[in-house]
């Protein structure tokens, strides 16, 4: 029987750790995240439909707690600082390509959270809009905007292709629409 | 006719969630148009470069987070226990019906009750119901009827349809002819597992069928008969939470 599998929460501790680093940009933080994720989600178990999606299940559980916490505690913007030394301290930068993937990742950690959100969970994790949407428990077109906007940005940082202050630059949205709009 | 291709194709298009009819299209439509073809290669890059710098190996995760984890998932193996027997209930149930109605109604044709491995033609009509709801859903001058009367269908066409959770919207109702009758054609927007097409029809063969899937290339579906009716739900969901909402909508008739 495939039953073990379906409430295979070890095997989800990736996605969630990697989500939780998303969002907090602080690997402690993330952790902490994690661990109350898993706290919260036992008690509330129940809410839990047999048989149904249990990673998206548990993402929006860790993005309501992320939210709850930071309603909490303010210390966000100087945590963001902490880690974007951190990347840059930790990985060697000996090749260009691996300085370039740190500058996009940069770029992805300066987005504003409910962008970076959509975007992991779309373009890193793999979820479909629906399941990334019911997770964030917001409506399809609100994703869409917001990873087109994600998208807008990180695409100006490319362009930009101004290698000295990435750090710091904070890429203006722009959005195209081609065609027919939405919203 | 294609219809133009907008900035949401091609979010759709990197990230893989469109089907290949559409995917040509947009294709076509890249070729012609470098400076959206120059986006969509950035747009991919960056995802290809994120999805690098996040896969690096996570140190191991500390004990009490295994001990959390293992904790959650024996209380989730646990309820899940309790909802299969539920469910075995419910199909016990299904069958027990179509023994009753086949002793009932002992004249009409009774196809093998066996499962049989060959899809029912009503489900390939339940697929190009669900594929022209789709067409309706995208084309303006096709307004969507989303005024739903069970009872008069009921009335007027024979067909029973299931009660609905009552989170569930209904976006479009249409009565089609079928090959035995007719046939209903619903499309209903949920809230945990997307858009879904209920199919409802009448058919000749009188079958007991319980809630079986069927995945097809761009959709899935669950159908199941109950004597002269048959239906089916399609939609983009998994499997497993099509069959359970089946589970949970076919015991609601009759």
């Amino acid at each position: 029987m495939r039953d073990g599998k379906r409430t295979d929460v070890i095997g989800l501790l990736g996605p969630l750790r990697r989500y939780a680093r998303s969002l907090t940009r602080d690997e402690s933080q993330a952790e902490d995240l994690v661990q109350d994720t898993l706290v919260r989600a036992y008690e509330r178990r129940s809410t839990f439909r047999p048989g149904g999606n249990l990673r998206g299940w548990l993402l929006s559980i860790l993005h309501n707690t992320f939210i709850d916490d930071r309603r909490r505690h303010a210390a966000e913007a100087r945590r963001a600082q902490s880690l974007a030394e951190h990347v840059e301290s930790s990985t060697p930068a000996g090749q260009e390509s691996r300085v370039r993937l740190q500058q996009v990742q940069q770029a992805f950690l300066s987005l504003p959270e409910e962008q970076r959100a959509v975007l992991h969970l779309v373009a890193i994790e793999g979820l479909s809009y629906q399941e990334a949407a019911a997770t964030l428990d917001i409506p399809i077109g609100t994703l869409m905007s917001r990873l087109g906007r994600a998208r807008a940005a990180l695409r100006a940082f490319e362009a930009g292709d101004d290698l000295t202050q990435s750090t710091s630059a904070r890429p203006r949205p722009n959005l195209r629409l081609i065609g027919g709009a939405r919203e | 006719m294609s219809s133009p291709v907008t900035e949401t194709d091609l979010l759709a298009y990197v990230d893989d969630q469109i089907d290949v009819a559409r995917r040509i299209e947009i294709e076509d439509y890249l070729a012609r148009n470098p400076e959206a073809a120059a986006q969509v290669m950035a747009d991919l890059k960056i995802r290809d470069a994120l999805r690098l710098s996040t896969a690096g190996n996570l140190p191991r995760p500390p004990e009490r987070m295994f001990e959390a984890a293992g904790r959650l998932e024996r209380g989730l193996a646990w309820r899940e226990f309790g909802f299969k027997i539920r469910r075995v209930a419910a199909v016990a149930a299904l069958i027990g019906f179509g023994w009753f109605a086949h002793a009932q109604i002992g004249l009409f044709e009774i196809a093998d009750s066996a499962a049989s491995p060959k899809l029912p033609a009503f489900v390939e009509d339940a697929l190009h119901s669900h594929n022209t709801a789709l067409l309706r859903a995208r084309m303006t001058s096709q307004p969507e009827t989303a005024s739903y009367d069970p009872a008069e269908i009921a009335a007027e066409t024979g067909i029973e349809l299931p009660m609905l959770p009552k989170d569930w919207r209904v976006v479009d109702v249409q009565v089609f002819p079928s090959r035995d009758g007719h046939c209903v054609e619903m499309v209903i927007e949920t809230k945990n597992i997307g858009r879904l097409s209920l199919f409802a029809a009448h058919v000749s063969a009188f079958h007991v069928i319980a809630p079986t899937t069927a995945r097809f290339d761009s959709a899935s579906a669950v159908y199941w008969q109950t004597g002269q009716l048959a239906y089916a739900l399609t939609g983009t969901a998994s499997e497993n939470a099509m069959r359970r909402v089946a589970l949970a909508l076919a015991p609601t008739l009759h």
